[in-house]
């Protein structure tokens, strides 16, 4: 089990400070952003979905079960299904800051309007309703987690993805983030794309690409935002490590070949 | 009441963003929930809603007959007619 979660270690470089190591088959990716993804050297081993005018293709699923995806929801739907495609159900990790942004702003908006809530907004907006729908949509019945923001951004997901391969042979991660409404720009600064990146892990020393990650505490010098574009920025172009800065951590990522 | 069946087709289309239906495809004395036109309890709430902010009538949530305005376009188009009386009286 330790390949895939070792012990705190102590950098030689930061005597004294604990450190987290994982390591990660990369069996899979799969992205899709709202933009047009000019070709490029993509990291090996996935796909980019195509953008189809800005509105993730979902015509694998039926329409009564289409008809109320956001955006958002549709961009994990084709990510978290295309990946179910290659490598068949598995429990899957969930994460994205903000989530459904848009609707609960307009829930706010009409509560303080004195007006009624929408009851599919409402239903649709709480942040694990693309996780439980994306589960519906395959028809698993293995577990998920939906996880929100915090400190250490979207890196929290493959902690949790580290936890859950000590039980399980792989695990889909799904990370997903659109454009902050105007109302919140003036506090936090976000990418205007909305996009998805699922990832098929497994244990480390598998068939496939090895993603290596290590964490150590540290006074950040940027927040995640900024990590979480890099990182899919990176994956564009074929980017093979980068190290990231984020509040109270500071996490390193390398991606070497099997 | 065939004009208000109609109004209430594409309330129904709209509403619940039924792509790809029209209302020619809805029978107005079909099942809406379950066997028939597939809709489930939140599109009952939606539903409800739209109906709250189109014709202004109130929807007694409690009423035991309630199950049975929702069953089809016909039942629903008696109901909003019974409400709107009731709001002219």
């Amino acid at each position: 089990m330790t390949d895939v979660l070792e012990s705190p270690r102590t950098l030689p470089e930061n005597s004294g400070i604990q450190e987290i190591r994982l390591g990660f088959t990369l069996q899979h990716w799969c992205l899709w952003q709202s933009r047009e993804t000019p070709f490029g050297e993509f990291w090996p081993g996935g796909e980019v979905l195509p953008c189809n005018g800005g509105r993730a293709d979902v015509t694998f699923l039926p329409m009564m079960q289409s008809r109320r995806l956001s955006p958002l929801a549709r961009a994990v739907s084709a990510v978290a299904w295309h990946s179910r495609q290659q490598g068949g159900d598995m429990p899957s990790v969930f994460f994205s800051s903000h989530g459904e942004s848009q609707y609960y702003l307009e829930m706010l908006q009409a509560l303080a309007g004195g007006e009624d809530v929408s009851p599919s907004r409402f239903s649709l907006c709480v942040h694990n309703a693309i996780a439980g729908l994306s589960s519906f949509h395959s028809a698993s019945y293995l577990p998920y987690v939906s996880l929100a923001g915090g400190t250490e951004g979207m890196f929290a997901a493959f902690l949790e993805a580290g936890g859950i391969l000590l039980e399980a042979p792989k695990v889909l991660v799904v990370w997903y983030e659109q454009a902050l409404p105007d109302a919140y720009r003036a506090y936090l600064d976000t990418s205007e794309t909305t996009f998805a990146l699922a990832m098929v892990l497994a244990r480390a020393g598998g068939l496939g690409h090895q993603l290596r990650l290590a964490r150590w505490a540290d006074k950040g010098r940027s927040n995640a935002e900024d990590c979480t574009q890099s990182l899919v920025q990176a994956i564009l172009d074929g980017q093979r490590s980068a190290v990231c800065h984020l509040n109270q951590s500071i996490w390193q990522w390398r991606l070497d070949d099997a | 009441m065939e004009n208000l069946e109609a109004e209430l087709k594409q309330l129904i289309i709209d509403t619940l963003e039924l792509e790809g239906i029209s209302p020619m495809d809805i029978v107005s004395y079909a099942p809406l929930f379950g066997e028939g036109l597939g809709l489930d309890s939140i599109d009952a709430l939606e539903l409800g809603l739209a109906l709250k902010k189109k014709y202004h009538i109130h929807i007694d949530t409690n009423s035991a007959e309630l199950a049975n305005y929702f069953a089809s376009v016909q039942n629903l188009a008696v109901f909003v007619v019974s409400q709107l009386n009731k709001n002219t009286l």
